[in-house]
């Protein structure tokens, strides 16, 4: 039977309804009056509170003319007459706009405008003549606000004015618009039953039936309304099951699309939108993460912040999350993490006189196995993240409500929600919510979060009136709003059954950010390790003044801030890029002046040191990272100055044989590209096929073009065109270099290989004129060991990642995030390398490679681009790589010698310095300033006892004293935090 | 009435208005300047905006205000390839 397709083209009964629905949304601001004149001036937001004005004079703004500039704000003046209106009723102020304001009336901060809210109350403010209205507005919101899609249309650097008016609200009319907003995602969306939807819209189109549109009456809406009440929330037939916790939090991204100057007023409008909501609905509270943002209300909002601290001791608002600010948690190493959380918490208990129990981190990419350990240790209980559910490209999180177990074992409460933290309380939402929770037969509630985010602003007077009209829909899952910690509390007790994941919260996306803004991330190795280096100097130096506890903290935060998740991934436009650059760069100024120079160089990394080191000298044969010197062989105790040891002046440790070149340590045959043919040491042979050799593929990941490599990037491979062949180009006793050049048609790689005198480590010193487009440059190591895993450095310890790709969990791993160093690991030897600022490590069916370069459009068209400069080292293992102590290796990599001369250290550090698996991971003063804290790491899974010549404080990572011992064990990946002193007595 | 070599012109796109544009997630290239018109590409976020033009004018009235150098921009858009429909 032929099939004849019906085309309908007339109007579906919801597509009537959704119409209505639309007119009577045009009833709820009614007896609008416009307000003026309105006086702008035009300017630019140079710093957090600062303003370059574009007019000396305010000028008047009229309805069709064009305001905003590019990257722009506006400083609004105007008189608001509310002569005339019923003073018995609310009155509020409108205005339709795109961009982002904060609204003062007679000098007081009352509320925002955003893409999301035309309607600020200002009945409060009534009584004393025309309002007073000052308003500053910044020109967008984030760039992608698909919710709104009339103001996507309207967006722009340059805006048409529309008016400000002053209005009522026709509650009634308003009231029934909140019920159909509610019934159209009912009546349409696909997660509720056909029949329910069917149910809905007809019903709906009943009680729209009873308004004639041609003379819309007020007696004719109440009927609508009770129709619906009646017939629609009244009807219990279907059910629904299950628990879901609704918490209103607002997402604010310090820097994006935005600078991290604007995220100040940002910040502002969310606390103030949030509040005044709080005035309007008593029950309704809301939690704000990142104590950064407080602080930045504190120092130039104050009145606002003594308000919120008012609801914060009502328990209307929540702070929440621990750490300091929302920080990427892959890149950062332990002590920036325990850092987050100690300034962070500290924060919390001298401003509001508590500590939280909670990590707070939606929108971060993946998380280390080291968390939980450095969570628990600062006061955390419970973890809140969420990509992992929502993001995944290949595999679906197992779990939502589960326990995390970290690289150490130590275990936190960990909460994934299943559906995404930015969500508007529509009821799909919360049907899916509970539909997709994993964990329904624990007994537990699943989370939803919601209120608009990214660009903060949080949850709206809509949101708030839908999630009210929840408890009237059978069919929903019970739904109860609450706090975070009420949610987290009920939620995850010993009692409810939950899974275990044991090891990192990887994220199957994203992970081109472990490479993106390369610059970004060498300051962030360089400088965790000058924060060290400060801090011990500053506690241990000899002739130093009083230990500078505020300059250092002021530097750490402004450091922190840095390692916020849009920042230090690379996700963020080009300013943010230069702020972020400009920051770090004062930063490393400030370290600088505290460690002074001019002294002896000395060993600061905690062991005793030996190996080659390039000295300091304008004469030198050696330029490497831009500073010029000679090889030497150097060795020093642990803190103590070097000492230089001598060398045979002649240059025949460096012999030909045919292709090969034999030194005092290995056997290498290079090939013209300077990748290695053959790598020989101790009777084996290390190279393998591709092994140091460059690769450049093609990288276009698409719109997340900053965020995310493909999978298949291996199948799209561009040719390096090998323009200087490897050549010897410097030899002396001690180092022998080579040079090779490698071009595009863009760009060229000049690569300076160095080996020495009596090591097998072939040193690669990478000069990069970049300059491409969606490119991903990468180094192969092949290997001929058998090599069943990679070992990965955390910063805290290693983990093992499998090498064969069998399951689709092997597949989705194929760029991980490693530290300073990770190893090829064939069990009795190794292939290790290490690096002095890279995070990305390829591991495919292929082989393994470190990502060193890439070259994205978006959002930052100049990402990348330019000239590099890193390091890194392939160093072939006779043995496991524990007992080669590649861990110190890489620690040496990465921490030069310092020009403090030696340290006079208390006998409790040196003797913690024999202690060969600990690693001093910092020395500070205590932040009150009486003790010396000690942070040591374990870094060979491996557990032992310690004898101490005196006794010591055993801490928890906020420096608070849980035991006093003189003789200390420690299991393997621990983090021990020992304050000893008092200060001043070292 | 001022007048600009091309030389100073794109000093003046490339230190004054592309720093703004950047700030919207923008990018502005100087392509040319022929003692009238001041052609340059729209990359980034500028390469889809709908309201483009409005910004170009705005641009023409800046150079005026800050310089006394009366021009028209006009732009030829880069989309990255993901835009690029």
């Amino acid at each position: 039977m032929a099939h004849v397709k019906v085309q309908r083209r007339s109007m579906r009964p919801e597509e009537y309804n959704s119409l209505r629905y639309g007119w009577l949304r045009r009833l709820i601001y009614e007896n609008r009056r416009p307000v003026g004149p309105v006086m702008i001036r035009n300017a630019r937001q140079t710093g957090e509170n600062d303003f370059a004005f574009y007019d000396e004079t305010p000028y008047e703004l009229r309805p069709g003319d064009l305001f905003y500039t590019p990257d722009g704000s506006v400083f609004f003046e105007l008189e608001a007459d509310d002569g005339g209106f019923d003073p018995r009723r609310p009155l509020y102020l409108y205005f339709e706009t795109t961009s982002e304001v904060i609204v003062k009336v007679n000098g007081r901060y009352a509320g925002g405008f955003d893409p999301n809210r035309t309607a600020v109350e200002v009945s409060a403010y009534r009584g004393g003549g025309p309002l007073q209205v000052e308003m500053l507005g910044f020109n967008r919101s984030k760039p992608d606000d698909e919710r709104n899609p009339e103001t996507m249309a309207k967006r722009g650097c340059r805006q048409v004015f529309d008016g400000i008016f002053l209005c009522n609200v026709n509650e009634t009319a308003q009231s029934l618009c909140y019920d159909l907003e509610l019934l159209t995602d009912l009546s349409t969306a696909e997660v509720f039953d056909p029949e329910y939807r069917a149910f809905v819209s007809r019903e709906t189109n009943q009680a729209l039936n009873l308004i004639d549109f041609e003379q819309i009456r007020p007696q004719d809406l109440r009927a609508a309304a009770a129709y619906i009440e009646a017939h629609i929330y009244g009807d219990k037939t279907w059910k629904g099951s299950g628990g879901v916790a609704l918490v209103a939090h607002s997402h604010l991204d310090i820097a994006y699309y935005w600078r991290r100057i604007h995220t100040v007023q940002k910040n502002l409008r969310t606390v103030l939108i949030q509040m005044r909501l709080m005035d309007k609905y008593p029950g309704f509270t809301y939690c704000h993460t990142q104590p950064y943002l407080y602080e930045t209300l504190k120092d130039y909002y104050p009145e606002v912040f003594a308000e919120l601290k008012e609801k914060v001791a009502a328990g209307r608002f929540e702070p929440v999350g621990a750490m300091y600010v929302e920080p990427d948690c892959n890149i950062p190493n332990a002590e920036s993490l325990i850092r987050q959380c100690l300034y962070g918490q500290r924060f919390w208990q001298e401003n509001f006189g508590f500590t939280v129990d909670s990590c707070w981190l939606p929108d971060v990419f993946g998380n280390s196995c080291i968390l939980p350990q450095i969570l628990k240790k600062s006061g955390v209980d419970y973890f809140v993240s969420n990509k992992m559910s929502t993001w995944n490209d290949t595999n679906r999180f197992p779990h939502n409500n589960f326990r995390w177990r970290g690289l150490d074992g130590t275990e936190v409460f960990a909460c994934v929600p299943p559906t995404h933290f930015i969500s508007w309380n529509e009821p799909s939402q919360v049907a899916e919510n509970w539909e997709q929770f994993q964990e329904k037969d624990s007994g537990a509630w699943t989370l939803q979060m919601f209120g608009y985010g990214d660009g903060g602003s949080g949850a709206t007077e809509e949101m708030i009136e839908l999630m009210r009209r929840f408890q009237k829909l059978s069919v929903l899952p019970e739904t109860r709003h609450m706090t975070a910690k009420a949610f987290l509390h009920e939620n995850f007790t010993e009692d409810k059954p939950l899974p275990v994941w044991d090891g990192e919260l990887y994220l199957e996306m994203h992970r081109g950010t472990f490479t993106t803004k390369a610059r970004l991330k060498k300051y962030n190795r360089e400088l965790e390790e000058q924060f060290r280096a400060a801090e011990l100097v500053s506690l241990f130096g000899e002739n130093r003044g009083p230990y500078p506890v505020d300059r250092l903290r002021g530097l750490y935060k402004r450091f922190l801030l840095q390692q916020f998740h849009d920042i230090l991934p690379g996700s963020h436009i080009t300013p943010v890029y230069e702020d972020a650059a400009n920051d770090l760069a004062q930063v490393e100024e400030g370290l600088r002046e505290i460690v002074g120079g001019g002294k002896p160089l000395a060993n600061l990394t905690g062991f005793a040191r030996e190996g080659w080191e390039l000295l300091p000298d304008a004469n030198g044969p050696f330029v490497r990272k831009g500073v010029r010197g000679r090889f030497a062989r150097v060795s020093a105790a642990p803190f103590g100055e070097i000492t230089e040891q001598p060398v045979p002046p002649d240059t025949d440790w460096l012999r030909r044989d045919g292709d090969a070149l034999i030194t005092g340590g290995c056997r290498i045959v290079f090939e013209p590209d300077g990748s290695l043919r053959s790598l020989r040491y101790a009777g084996a042979e290390y190279a393998g096929a591709s092994c140091n050799a460059l690769r450049l593929y093609d990288d276009k990941p698409g719109m997340y073009d900053a965020w995310d490599i493909l999978p298949d990037y291996e199948n799209n491979e561009r040719p390096l065109r090998l323009t200087e062949p490897l050549r010897l180009t410097a030899l002396t006793p001690e180092a022998a270099e080579f040079t090779v050049t490698q071009e595009t048609d863009r760009s060229r790689i000049t690569r300076i290989i160095r080996l020495f005198r009596d090591t097998a480590a072939v040193d690669v010193e990478v000069v990069a004129d970049w300059h491409e487009s969606h490119k991903l440059l990468k180094a192969d190591f092949g290997t001929a060991l058998l090599a069943k895993s990679v070992v990965c450095d955390t910063s805290a310890g290693f983990l093992r990642r499998p090498t064969q790709k069998n399951t689709s969990w092997e597949q989705a791993r194929f760029e991980c995030c490693s530290h300073k160093w990770f190893v090829l690991d064939a069990e009795q030897r190794g292939l290790a390398v290490l690096n002095d600022g890279k995070y990305g490590v390829g591991i495919t069916r292929r082989g393994v490679s470190l990502s060193l370069l890439r070259a994205t459009e978006r959002p930052d068209p100049q990402s990348d681009l330019g000239r590099h400069n890193f390091c890194y080292r392939i160093v072939p293992l006779a043995q496991n790589f524990n007992h080669c102590g590649v861990q110190r290796q890489a620690c040496c990599y990465n921490a030069p010698l310092v020009p403090c001369g030696g340290l006079s250290v208390p006998p409790v550090l040196a003797a913690l310095a024999e202690e060969g698996s600990l690693y001093l991971q910092a020395a500070k003063l205590s932040e009150d300033g009486e003790r010396i804290i000690l942070r040591l790491v374990e870094q060979t899974g491996d557990c032992g006892v310690i004898s101490l010549p005196e006794e010591v404080a055993v801490c928890d990572l906020l420096e608070r004293p849980l035991f006093t011992a003189r003789e200390l064990s420690y299991a393997p990946f621990e983090i021990l935090t020992l304050a000893v002193g008092p200060a001043g007595t070292a | 009435m001022a007048q600009f070599d091309a030389g100073q012109m794109r000093d003046y796109v490339e230190h004054t208005l592309r720093p703004l544009l950047r700030g919207d997630g923008g990018e502005l290239v100087f392509d040319d300047y022929d003692g009238a018109t001041v052609a340059v590409t729209l990359r980034g976020e500028c390469s889809k905006c709908h309201i483009a033009d409005r910004c170009l004018l705005w641009c023409g009235e800046k150079l005026l205000a800050d310089t006394g150098v009366t021009a028209v921009f006009a732009a030829r858009r880069q989309k990255p390839f993901f835009w690029d429909t």
